[in-house]
């Protein structure tokens, strides 16, 4: 019978600890006679559990703006809590609603413990083994693959953003340590607002968002950082209380958008035309900044005769969905501010048009001379602080290594080139096109996928492909902390260790601090860090066939972490060594909080390019000029940005999360609900050519009529995937600094009906 | 002579190791302590292991962990205060477990452990009958019948995990009858 405890039962759990029956026997050495358990004889004499906490350093190494510093407090052992570091001015002292959930993650019972096997893939069938078991087994498909092919070109790896300590790019490096294999290269966060930024300035290099205090008008257009960088809040508040005016530009009213002075709903991948539009007026009424157009830009005249012969605030208006009067007054107020800024969101750059949107967008700052000012500037993302050494990465092929003689060569947004100036190279995918690509690519197939740092199933793009590709694959292994489909699709699963179980160093794609990730706690139960599984692995590898594998055998992460620093980033960050960084975070020494301070672009002619040669090399327009969004391909437009509770699938399945946010919804317009005789609460089906939905429905007028809404989520209770109605359709750019096209994610459509 | 140490050696043997051979060797070892149980030929030990592991290891959250924290603290929050009290438990009748903070010391296996220590001890310290007896009704009695029951509900198509539990739940109100009885006879 199930025995049903009250909180007095509750609170006496263990009220016989406190007795301290048998001090004088144990000490007596009695307990000598007893054999051994499973449990060790302690160290009598020695005292434990009591004191003070012991108090580590860790950064939030999850693919956000924010990459919070933490400050951990462990008591035996355990991480009992964690708080946001005071010595970082952008975290300041706080964390989000998720990071303050991170003990729940660290120590749920569901986490992966063991490396396991799944006895038939997607039977839920599942045997605890060995990591010698698993890693032989492992070792062993590899060089059977390379027997059968003559390379391993047969072997890829899917990996992205699930972890950014820097010491993870060694499961890059323990490819390269394997020999020459498959790789899904590009990202399919925000590639296309990437390359825009490249053609336009030369570098993606925003302001240091905590010069937000210092600008009179902010616009943020197509993101949501209420919910997903809380702490850049903080900054617009306090601009806000100077007098700045928020303005905020989305399809969606947002929690952000709630907070604005003003809301303007464009319609979706219309933000370029919204932005030529205003650009039209500007010129209209020479707002624009003569000086800096004159001095710092390239074929501004060219623009102005572009906007004059196609784009009317009229044509603007109607296409974007923003009443003219609106648009001009927009306008008109971002070019008067002295300085406005725009923060440029990932949303508004998921499009087939995304890139023209932040082209478009850069040249509406650019125009009215606000790049390069504090407090100004066109914000997106900068990757200023991330010159490590890469060290984990860079790892070189075994000897007489076979690979693809084609030009790959793998890009990344984060680090530099690969070099290699060898014969062969690895053979490059577009992440982005994951099923597509296991299922077509052939001369080696893919036979071995090897998952890090990342959740295809929960992420990419048309799941239904994704089961069917995976279906080809001989063996599929991931690396996680909890069961999720891609493991419910993997032959082994190996267990990976929390930010607090390892040694590594973060810094942000948005603010300027850098942060060394102290481990903390042991290890949980097996897990183990990408790198140590990279060390395993090798002596693994070393053991059965000699010379198999490059990758250095260091288990002790701190030491790979060292590896990581160098003089560059001691001088950028004002620090002697790495141990510095023990006191707390450090901000790099900027001489500006603006990007482009001195108005030096990195661009071929040195200036802000309006019309760029270089756009045209990857066949774009020379000018950020309009482009026509996607065609509807069905009734309702289907957007799937993130949650509040989550990133992606992580944090989602928390029990914390979960007491918030305890199950999907679908939302809809009242008046495209009523059509569809659709009431708040009913169980609908969401359809269209790749797959269904089927979820509860919410009404809310927070959406357009012509827009239903679903955040992407990973809930452990049920089915729920967005990925069911997501194709992989391209973005507009991304090929030349990421080394693919992005993902038009929010390009996708579907009909909706009762269930 | 008392089968007791035995039959805890055999529970901690079944629930620690999570894999058929020993779920096997555990499951022979109390069906033979307590004449009960089934042929274990005729048991499939791949499905006891495949059960096994959705019960109680994982990779999909376990339906019934095998951990007190998850029954006892009023958040479920493994190593939290009922994780505390237990390894200060543990250090009090000089034992620990290999790595502090790596596992949780409420794990049932190591419950198991921690009170065949005990009963060994008990003919050797007087006072190790008084910590056992203290141990089951203060403690395993509280947490390891709702334990047993959620896992009961999940195992309709195995044998040797059911009996194995059922088992373990008539072990369980036994014990805490007889160390009550013990305690009124003094």
């Amino acid at each position: 019978m199930k025995k049903e405890l009250d909180k007095t039962d509750k609170a006496a759990t263990c009220p016989f600890s406190r007795r301290g029956f048998l001090k004088g026997m144990v000490a007596a050495g009695v307990l000598a006679s007893i054999p051994a358990g499973i449990l060790r004889a302690n160290a009598w004499e020695r005292i434990q559990y009591e004191g003070e906490y012991d108090i580590f350093r860790n950064a939030c190494p999850r693919n956000c703006y924010d990459t919070c510093s933490i400050k951990s407090y462990v008591r035996n052992g355990v991480l009992e809590f964690i708080e946001g570091a005071q010595e970082s001015t952008f975290t300041d002292g706080a964390l989000c609603v998720k990071g303050y959930a991170y003990p729940r993650r660290v120590y749920s019972p569901d986490r992966i413990k063991y490396p396991m096997k799944q006895i038939g893939r997607g039977t839920g069938n599942w045997k605890r083994i060995s990591w010698d078991e698993a890693l032989t087994e492992i070792a062993e498909k590899i060089i059977e693959i390379k027997k059968k092919d003559g390379s391993l070109l047969g072997m890829a790896l899917d990996k992205y953003s699930g972890n950014f300590g820097i010491t993870h790019y060694g499961v890059e490096g323990m490819m390269s340590s394997l020999g020459y294999t498959s790789r899904f290269v590009g990202t399919p966060c925000w590639p296309a607002g990437i390359d825009a930024q490249n053609f336009d300035m030369g570098n993606m290099w925003c302001n240091d968002p905590e010069d937000f205090v210092k600008a009179k008008h902010i616009i943020v257009w197509g993101g949501n950082p209420a919910w997903n960088s809380v702490h850049t809040m903080k900054f617009i508040y306090e601009a806000q209380e100077r007098g700045a005016k928020l303005v905020v530009i989305d399809p969606l009213l947002t929690q952000t958008a709630a907070k604005a002075d003003l809301y303007v709903r464009v319609k979706t991948s219309q933000d370029g035309v919204l932005a030529l539009g205003m650009a039209r007026h500007i010129v209209d009424e020479k707002l624009y900044d003569a000086e800096f157009v004159e001095k710092y830009s390239k074929g501004f005249e060219d623009f102005v005769s572009y906007l004059k012969d196609n784009v009317s605030v009229e044509w603007a208006a109607e296409q974007s969905g923003v009443p003219a009067e609106l648009l001009r007054q927009i306008a008109e107020e971002y070019a008067k501010a002295e300085p406005g800024t725009i923060w440029a969101g990932y949303g508004l750059q998921r499009h087939m048009n995304g890139g023209a949107n932040v082209r478009a967008i850069d040249a509406l700052a650019a125009m009215t001379g606000n790049i390069g000012k504090e407090g100004g500037g066109v914000r997106y993302g900068h990757l200023q602080t991330w010159g490590f050494n890469y060290n984990a990465m860079v790892q070189k092929q075994p000897e007489g290594s076979v690979g693809y003689l084609g030009k790959d060569k793998i890009v990344s947004e984060f680090t530099a080139e690969q070099e290699g100036g060898a014969k062969y190279a690895d053979r490059t995918i577009n992440i982005n096109k994951l099923a597509e690509s296991i299922l077509t690519t052939a001369e080696p197939p893919i036979r071995l996928l090897w998952v890090a740092c990342k959740n295809p199933f929960g992420q990419d793009f048309d799941r239904p492909k994704l089961q069917k590709a995976f279906e080809k694959l001989e063996m599929v292994v991931v690396v996680d902390q909890f069961f999720n489909e891609t493991v419910q699709n993997a032959d082994i699963v190996l267990p990976s260790t929390t930010l607090f179980e390892e040694y590594t160093v973060n810094v942000s794609y948005w603010h300027y601090w850098l942060s060394i990730n102290e481990k903390a706690i042991p290890e949980q139960y097996e897990a183990r860090s990408d790198l140590q599984i990279g060390a395993m692995l090798s002596k693994k590898m070393n053991e059965l066939e000699s010379g198999s594998c490059t990758f250095p055998q260091i288990m002790d992460t701190k030491i790979w972490m060292e590896k990581e620093f160098n003089e560059g980033i001691y001088k950028y960050f004002g620090i002697k060594n790495w141990q510095d960084l023990r006191s707390g975070p450090k901000k790099a020494k900027l001489p500006s909080s603006a990007s482009w301070h001195d108005r030096k672009f990195s661009t071929p002619s040195g200036k802000y390019e309006f019309s760029s040669d270089l756009a045209t090399e990857y066949g774009h327009t020379k000018l950020p000029e309009h482009k026509v969004r996607r065609k509807a391909y069905d009734k309702f437009r289907v957007l799937t940005p993130h949650t509040q509770f989550g990133l992606h699938s992580q944090f989602v399945n928390i029990d914390y999360m979960e007491d918030f946010n305890k199950e999907p919804f679908v939302y809809i317009n009242p008046i495209a609900a009523k059509a569809k005789n659709i009431a708040d609460g009913d169980m609908v089906k969401v359809f269209n050519k790749i797959g269904n939905v089927t979820v509860k429905a919410k009404l809310t007028d927070n959406v357009a009529e012509d827009v239903i809404l679903m955040y992407e989520a990973w809930f452990r209770k049920g089915d729920y995937n967005v990925q069911n109605l997501v194709d992989d359709e391209s973005s507009d750019m991304g090929s030349y600094k990421t080394g693919a096209p992005g993902v038009a994610i929010h390009d996708q459509f579907a009909d909706i009906a009762k269930a | 002579m008392d089968k007791t140490p035995q039959i805890l050696e055999a529970f901690r043997d079944f629930f620690h190791y999570g894999r058929k051979e020993h779920l096997r060797k555990a499951y022979i070892k109390l069906s033979s302590l307590s004449d009960s149980g089934s042929d274990p030929q005729s048991i499939d030990w791949d499905l006891e292991e495949f059960t096994f592991n959705r019960l109680f290891i994982g990779p999909m959250a376990p339906l019934a962990p095998a951990v007190a924290s998850v029954y006892l603290d009023p958040e479920g929050l493994i190593q939290g205060d009922v994780t505390a009290e237990i390894r200060t438990f543990y250090e009090s009748i000089g034992l620990r477990i290999d790595e502090i903070g790596s596992e949780p010391e409420d794990s049932l296996a190591y419950e198991f452990d921690a009170c065949r220590h005990l009963l060994l001890l008990a003919s050797k310290v007087p006072e190790a009958a008084e910590a056992y007896a203290a141990f089951i009704k203060e403690h395993i009695a509280l947490w390891v019948p709702e334990f047993s029951a959620r896992a009961m509900e999940h195992c309709q198509e195995s044998v040797a995990v059911k009996d194995v539990l059922m088992l373990l739940s008539e072990w369980v109100e036994n014990e805490t009858g007889n160390t009550t009885q013990d305690k009124e006879k003094k």
